[in-house]
This record gives structure tokens, sequence and C-alpha cells, in this order.
């Protein structure tokens, strides 16, 4: 497993990479907990973020059993009215989840910064 | 004992660090505070050491939609304060041990680890996971990895690497923590366990609970004795359907600490064990009969039967819970280190593997292949192995349990009682199976097929004499007439 500091040293590139980066976490799915993060912005509560979205993508994991869905989950993106949220499988254990200005950036982007640095976490 | 908050309905795990003093762990915590960016609470320092505890709190994660809300304690490290230092320890969920790993310092350490393995040992319910955060891993002295997971019992204690003074490793401790905390508030939940509060705790309240108590006015708690749990797992990702036939019969990735909560025996523990012992990712072998077999670099092997694979994951939990029951009836002949764990295959399928730790049989130790054997020592020993296997006969008969006792099964643990060593079987062994004597008259037998006629009656002498030493009158008089038998004519 990654370091904190290999994690955050990572998600720096991640931000350079990605315009209108504004916060980004590797989350340990089973427990929602944060193993690093990175926030450009101290409102955004990227703490309780990262918890609400392991929960998430457990549903959507028990959804594809319900449905039999013989594949794997890779990605989930969000898109809101200002923001964009991508959440990144990178081991069966763990995801990266990251928001971005949607004004500054765009799905295709973000997805590109994320993949490119994606694997150094799994 | 984890407690579940009920107004806001959140988990509240109590994540204590021990360990000696000077060890690391205020500075783990500090660490921790600051990667949390919250303050640590600290009643009292004399000259920097830690007089009654450091406490942070952190809200974070989420089980079975509840919030979980982390109480971190650390508990004052020198032996003056060890009375106060086993109350904290009391209510811990899972500890985190900081040990310094320097060369001088480890003696030391593993002293205190091993008195705080008693500790914990000696709680009831559900086993409190433990967590070896080997600090001071920058020293230029510090004692190798490999050095560290030899002298520990790495399989009941997981054992993660950290320099506390720049953070490095101690989010990952943290993290694996919390894990192997929930683990067990899913075993307390499962037997009824969990308590709730309205009380929110602070540090301050954490600290005049310790001086109400030491000042002789609060009992400590207690808790039942706890059993096994085996409950909701989160889904595991399929494969396509076209590969699906195929993949069952290919080597399949043995499995790893990564499998969901909930289906892995036993709950807190088994994920330590998988963590230390499935270091590297390791392909089963795959013999005629449609067995997997495989084994770690760790001295650890993996089995799963033919019959193992399960198509719904309900299936196979119901097999883990019953198969977890077997173990447990068959606990006291059981050797240490095992664990069952229901894993994906890749293939839309879920499998059940047992990891054993690989322990000399009796035939291994006393037998061999018998060739090199004079009769005075194959007599001993075969007296040797026929009372151990014996000893475990009567262990089964008296525990109800039904395991097979061969020469292959068999060992010996430190304090030479007989073990199983073997596999454990989905169905029960046979009743009819040999008993102890049996099965060592036959080896006798082969024995004696390869040995002239005086050297046959030497090793009756040999064997009848230890015999009459070792085994009641009744028992005595049986063996002569079966060895008289075996070896005479």
């Amino acid at each position: 497993m990654a370091s904190e500091k290999q994690i955050q040293d990572t998600f720096d590139r991640v931000a350079q990479d990605v315009p209108g980066f504004v916060a980004a976490s590797l989350v340990d799915l089973e427990s929602g907990m944060t193993l690093g993060a990175r926030s450009m912005r101290p409102d955004f509560d990227l703490t309780a973020a990262s918890a609400y979205n392991s929960e998430m993508v457990k549903q959507k994991l028990k959804i594809m059993k319900a449905l039999k869905l013989e594949t794997t989950l890779e990605d989930m993106l969000l898109t809101l009215g200002d923001q964009i949220h991508l959440i990144k499988l990178v081991s069966p254990t763990s995801f990266v989840y990251l928001v971005a200005d949607r004004s500054q950036a765009n799905l295709a982007i973000v997805r590109n910064g994320v993949n490119k640095h994606a694997l150094a976490l799994g | 004992m984890a407690i579940l908050h009920q107004q806001d309905r959140a988990i509240i795990l109590r994540i204590v660090y021990d360990g000696p003093p000077e060890a690391g762990k205020t500075t783990s915590v500090k660490a921790l505070a600051q990667s949390f960016g919250r303050e640590v609470y600290t009643p009292e320092e004399q000259q920097g050491r830690t007089v009654y505890f450091d406490w942070l709190e952190h809200t974070g994660g989420r089980f079975d939609g509840a919030p979980i809300r982390c109480q971190i304690v650390s508990v004052p490290g020198q032996d003056c304060w060890r009375a106060r230092r086993l109350h904290l320890l009391e209510r811990a969920d899972v500890v985190v041990f900081v040990g310094d790993t320097s060369v001088a310092a480890w003696p030391a350490t593993l002293e205190r680890l091993q008195d705080l393995r008693g500790e914990l040992d000696r709680r009831e319910g559900p086993a409190v996971g433990l967590v070896l955060q080997a600090n001071h891993r920058d020293a230029p002295s510090a004692v190798p990895l490999a050095a560290i997971r030899r002298e520990v019992d790495s399989t009941r204690i997981a054992v993660i690497e950290s320099t506390a003074i720049d953070g490095t490793g101690v989010r990952e401790a943290f993290v694996f923590a919390v894990r192997l905390a929930l683990d067990r508030v899913r075993e307390e939940q499962r037997m009824g366990l969990l308590g709730q509060t309205a009380v929110d705790l602070a540090g301050e309240g954490l600290l005049c609970e310790l001086l109400e108590r030491e000042a002789g006015t609060k009992p400590a708690p207690s808790e039942p004795l706890g059993g096994t749990r085996l409950d909701d797992a989160a889904p595991i990702v399929q494969g396509p359907p076209c590969v699906r036939a195929q993949k069952a019969n290919l080597p399949q990735r043995l499995p790893s600490h990564d499998v969901p909560s909930g289906l892995v025996w036993p709950p807190v523990e088994g994920r330590i064990f998988l963590r230390e012992v499935t270091k590297t990712p390791v392909l089963s072998r795959l013999t005629r009969t449609g067995d997997h077999h495989g084994t770690f670099g760790t001295g650890h092997r993996a089995h799963s039967g033919v019959d193992a694979v399960f198509d719904e994951i309900e299936e196979g939990r119901a097999m883990l819970v019953a198969w977890a029951r077997a173990h447990v009836s068959a606990q006291a002949l059981l050797s240490k280190g095992r664990c069952i764990v229901l894993a994906a295959t890749g293939d839309g399928r879920f499998r059940l593997w047992q990891i054993v730790r690989e322990e000399p049989s009796i035939r291994q130790l006393f037998i061999g292949d018998g060739e090199n054997l004079v009769p005075r020592l194959a007599a001993r020993q075969l007296a040797t192995a026929s009372r151990l296997l014996s000893d475990a006969q009567a262990a089964c008969v008296r525990h109800s349990i039904t395991l097979p006792c061969t020469l292959d099964t068999i060992g010996v643990s430190e304090s030479g009682q007989p073990i199983y060593v073997g596999d454990v079987a989905f169905t029960a062994a046979s009743s009819d199976a040999p008993s102890g004597i049996q099965i060592v008259m036959r080896e006798l037998a082969a024995l004696a097929e390869r040995r002239t006629a005086s050297e046959r009656a030497e090793l009756c002498r040999e064997f009848l004499q230890l015999q009459r030493r070792e085994l009641s009158f009744a028992q005595a008089a049986q063996i002569e007439a079966l060895v008289t038998h075996t070896l005479l004519t």
C-alpha cells in the first residue's frame, strides 16, 4: 500500500494535470476511512464526502450483483451543477475520489488525469 | 467494546495506542491529529511523558450506513502507570502497539508486546485486533522486518512499518486498525453485545472516569465469551460469462486479506492472519481430483476442495458458517495458525479455502521412511507415536470431535500434547476409523517386512518394554498380543 506521503505526492501530480482540482482522497472501501487526502478548499469536508461515497460504491456493487452483471466496476462519474466528482476504483478495497471545478475541467480531462496516476495507488 | 450512540447512531470505536515508553505513541497520535486537522487533548505531562493519556477524536468512514467515531487513546508507557494503562486497554476495540524496533530497544519492545498479547488473550468476548506499528524504521540499526515477523507471532499480529516522526505508516496502521475494530463490531452485533450510550464522552470525561476508578469507586467492565461471526459482505465483482467455464479449471489466485468483512473466520484475527501470511499473490496448483493447493513463502499452505466452490455467495457463506463451527468445536485439538476464507473465484463464483500453518506430523517427526531406524530407536519412536495417537483419539471422544487421527494428521505441540495438523474436511470423519494402536501396528508390520527375524524380535522386545512402562496393564496386554502377531509371525 502506498504511504500517506506517496499518496499526497500522487495527488499533487493529479492536481497539476487537472485544471480546477478541488480535492482528492484515497479511501478504504470497507471502512470509508481516508488513507490520504489533498484539498485546495478548507470548506470542503473531504472526510465526510469520502465516507458517504464509500457507501455509494458499495451500493453500486450490490446493484451489479443483484442484476447479475458479470463485469467490473471501473469508475463512477457524477456531474453536479458546478463540480465534477470522479470515483476510480484502484484495488478491490480502495478507490480514489476526486472533485474538480466544472467551469475549468471536463469529464475527459478529469478521467485522464486520474487514470494517468491512479495505478501508483493500487 | 464498541458502542452505538443513541442520537446520531454513530459507531464509537476505541482505538488504543500502547507500547513501551518513548516508542512513539504520542508522536503517532499527534501525527494522526495533524493529518486529520485536529488537536490532541493531553491531561498532564511530566517532562514530556504522558501521565494519563493522549486523546484524539476523529469522525470518518461509514459502517452499514452509520458514521464511525474514533476515540484514539494513547496510554502512559512507564511501568509505574501499569494499572492505568491496563484500564485504558480494557475498552479497546483494537490496539495499535507502537514498538521501537531499533536493535537496542527491540528486546524490551518484544517483552512488552508479549505482555500485551497475554492481557488481550485473557479478555472475554470477540478477539481484540492487534497491530504492531513497527516504529523508528529510519534508525540505522533498525531490526530487519523479516526478523521482527519471525519473533512476533505475526499470524496474530499485523506488522506495519512506520516512522512516526514524519508520519510515515501512521495512517496506514490506523486505517487497518479501524478495519479490525469493525470486524469486531460485526461480531458484537451478532452476539447482541453492542452497547448503546447517550453520552458524548470526551477526553475530560475519560479523565474523570480514570480518576474515579483509581479512587476505587468503579468496577472493571466485563464481557461475555465470544464465538464466530459471519455477517453481511460487500458484493464481489464478477468476470465475464464467456470465461467462466474455463476459469473453474485454471489455477486460481490464493485469497488475501482484501476479502470483505464477514467472509473470513476467525473474524478479527483471520484478517491479521491473512495479511501476514499472504504477502505476495500466489497461484494455486490444481490436482487431478480438482482440488486446489498452494503454498505461501511463509510456511503456510492453502487448500480448497473440488466441492468447495459455490455459485451464490449465500451458499458459500452458509458453508463457511458450518465449517467455522466445526473448527470451533475441534479447537481443543486443532493446531494454531489457521483460518478459513470465502473468496471470489474471478468467474462470478466463490471458493472456500482453508489456510493452515505447516506443522510436522507424527510420521515426519518419528518415523520418516523407516529405513534407517535401529530397532531400539524405532521402538521408542513408535511407542511415542502410539501414545500421541491414542491421546488424540481420547481427546476426540472427550470433546466430541470428528477428525481423522492418523500418523499424517496428528503432530505434537510444544508442550508435548497431540495436535491436529491436517486439513479439516467439510464432512465429519468416519467413526469406524482405525484406532491409534491399530495404525501403529500397521506401521510396525511395514517396518518388520524389511527386517531380519532377529531384528524383528529385538524390535518386538523393545516395543513391549516401552509400552508396559507407559500404558495400563489391560492396554499393554492388548498391545502385546498385537505386537507378537505383527512381528513374530
